[in-house]
């Protein structure tokens, strides 16, 4: 079903990782994104691997819920596999048929590009199935605040951000919805050549872009009613505040980062 | 013919979340028959209609409609269309230019002739009671009663065997809802067709369906003619839901005039029970 998409999507459980701050959590995955780029090599992305399935163990996020969440991408995933697979040129040709080669340079940059993928997703989503739609809006809005003084407007931005997270999983359940609701009409959805294909979402794309206004509408004037008014002298229920636990999270990451980049010196491959 | 056997649906299966939807219910509706599906909310009848037309797959068991198992259908699409079913708050499945076009939808993936698509689309839209002047104007200027009118319309005008309705009148006011209800009624006497009505208004229940279905809690509480399942009121409350208010007063009033009869459901019967008792007091004065 289609409202099995996990992307976007908290998962409340008692854990460190939880608890952590949501500052450290959001500049952690900016600059574990960084280092996932700079790993070069076979040790390096067993590091990575171990790095990731720590967090999501101390997370307790159910492996199986994380896999989940990489079902909608691994269409692309597939797609960069091939391209690197038999578009790189330079190397050993392990394999050559008609218009088709394969190097050990391709296969190496191929499964390198899916393993960076992989973790990548997998450790960017850590951050939204650990962290609550408020607590990930407070941790954005606090790190963008110093850059309100040069016109930059952070609480706006965060909110918005926290809104289109929040409306993920409606969203979907709508979807879910409308293509019940045409089904038993008989439409067609899985039939037919591209274009029919894409005609067929008309249906659904329709009643769905009119029920996002509506909504939408709806929660301009819900907030409205509660007097929301944006960032100015707002003061916030639950301060955020630094724990020794996010020190610790520097630490490791730290370790980890080092790791990664001794690897890079000291392994070719 | 629908039967249900031995049906159970989990949502979400092998996950945190897993919820047991529905557990080991057994239903057969016959040709012809107008159902009321009631029970509390969350108690399953969501879940429930969209394994009749195959939306939904059963976690276990078997969903037969014509003797035909459908979990071994390679298409469900004829199962679309010999079972429709209005989902709630229809109207927000409406897409097209106009109400015309709209209605069409069902009929065209049928793959029926464009003069037969004409005639059903005009009668569906009879049906319901939307105008000749409505079928051209786009849906989304129309008011919510409207839209709900042709919505309904769209399943109707694939003129299915089995029609199950998911709160049809949920939201609209009290004069569009008996309308809407009574079109259906007729319907039903007109063509024959299975109706199968969630609601949540007993009196709705009891004055439209001849059998009444009560689920709660993901099981099927309670199968009878809505004289067995009304005269079973206390275990109604005790599940979220009641017997209609005229039923109640009947009851009271009976405490009072031994005389009154039982098992009274409809306005119009309160009606004749309350004029002949307060006759019958009027004499034992």
């Amino acid at each position: 079903m289609i409202t099995d998409i996990t992307i976007g999507q908290f998962f409340p459980a008692e854990s460190i990782i939880h608890r952590l701050d949501p500052r450290t959590k959001i500049l952690l995955v900016l600059a574990y994104v960084v280092v996932v780029f700079f790993v070069k090599s076979f040790v390096g992305y067993i590091i990575l691997a171990l790095f990731v399935i720590g967090c999501c163990a101390m997370a307790r996020v159910p492996v199986k819920f994380i896999l989940k969440g990489l079902k909608p991408v691994m269409f692309f995933i597939v797609i960069t596999a091939l391209f690197n697979l038999f578009l790189t040129s330079g190397g050993v040709i392990l394999f050559h048929w008609w218009i088709f080669t394969i190097t050990d340079e391709g296969l190496r940059f191929a499964v390198f590009m899916v393993l960076r993928l992989l973790f990548l997703i997998m450790g960017t989503s850590l951050l939204t199935l650990t962290t609550s739609p408020i607590l990930l809006t407070d941790g954005m809005e606090r790190l963008l605040r110093p850059l309100g003084r040069i016109g930059v407007p952070a609480h706006e931005i965060s909110m918005m951000m926290t809104i289109a997270l929040r409306f993920i999983p409606t969203l979907l359940e709508e979807t879910d919805k409308i293509i019940k609701a045409q089904s038993a009409r008989g439409a067609d959805f899985d039939s037919g050549n591209l274009i029919r294909r894409a005609k067929a979402m008309v249906p659904i794309l329709i009643p769905l872009f009119i029920s996002s206004f509506r909504r939408a509408d709806e929660l301009a004037t819900a907030m409205e009613c509660r007097c929301y008014r944006g960032g100015e002298n707002r003061t916030s229920l639950n301060k955020l505040e630094y724990g020794r636990r996010d020190a610790y999270a520097w630490l490791i990451f730290a370790v980890f980062t080092a790791a990664v980049f001794t690897t890079n010196f000291l392994f070719a491959f | 013919m629908l039967k249900l056997e031995d049906v159970s649906y989990v949502y979400q299966k092998g996950s945190p979340f897993e919820k047991e939807a529905l557990k080991n219910v057994n239903i057969t509706v016959e040709d012809g028959e107008f159902v009321g599906l009631i029970g509390h909310t969350g108690s399953g009848k969501s879940t429930l209609i969209q394994l009749f037309n195959g939306l939904l797959k059963p976690s276990s068991g078997r969903v037969l409609i014509d003797g035909v198992d459908i979990g071994t259908l390679k298409s469900l699409r004829d199962v679309r269309f010999k079972v429709g079913l209005v989902m709630q708050y229809p109207e927000y499945q409406l897409f097209e230019e106009t109400v015309y076009k709209d209605i069409a939808f069902g009929p065209r993936n049928m793959g029926l002739s464009e003069e037969e698509t004409d005639r059903r689309v005009r009668f569906a839209a009879s049906m319901v009671g939307l105008s000749e002047a409505a079928l051209d104007k786009s849906p989304f200027e129309m008011s919510g009663g409207q839209k709900r009118r042709a919505a309904i319309a769209g399943i109707l005008a694939m003129e299915p065997k089995i029609l199950v309705l998911d709160e049809p009148t949920a939201g609209l006011d009290p004069s569009g809802r008996d309308e809407i209800l009574f079109k259906i009624k007729d319907m039903h006497a007109r063509t024959g067709a299975t109706v199968i009505l969630v609601t949540h208004s007993m009196e709705d229940v009891a004055r439209l369906a001849e059998r009444i279905i009560v689920m709660n809690k993901g099981a099927l509480a309670m199968d009878g003619s809505v004289r067995e399942v009304f005269s079973r009121g206390a275990e109604l409350e005790k599940m979220g839901l009641a017997v209609p208010q005229v039923t109640k007063i009947t009851d009271n009033l009976r405490e009072r005039v031994p005389s009154v009869k039982r098992g009274i459901f409809t306005v119009r019967e309160a009606e004749r029970e309350i004029a002949a008792a307060l006759r019958e007091g009027e004499v034992n004065r």
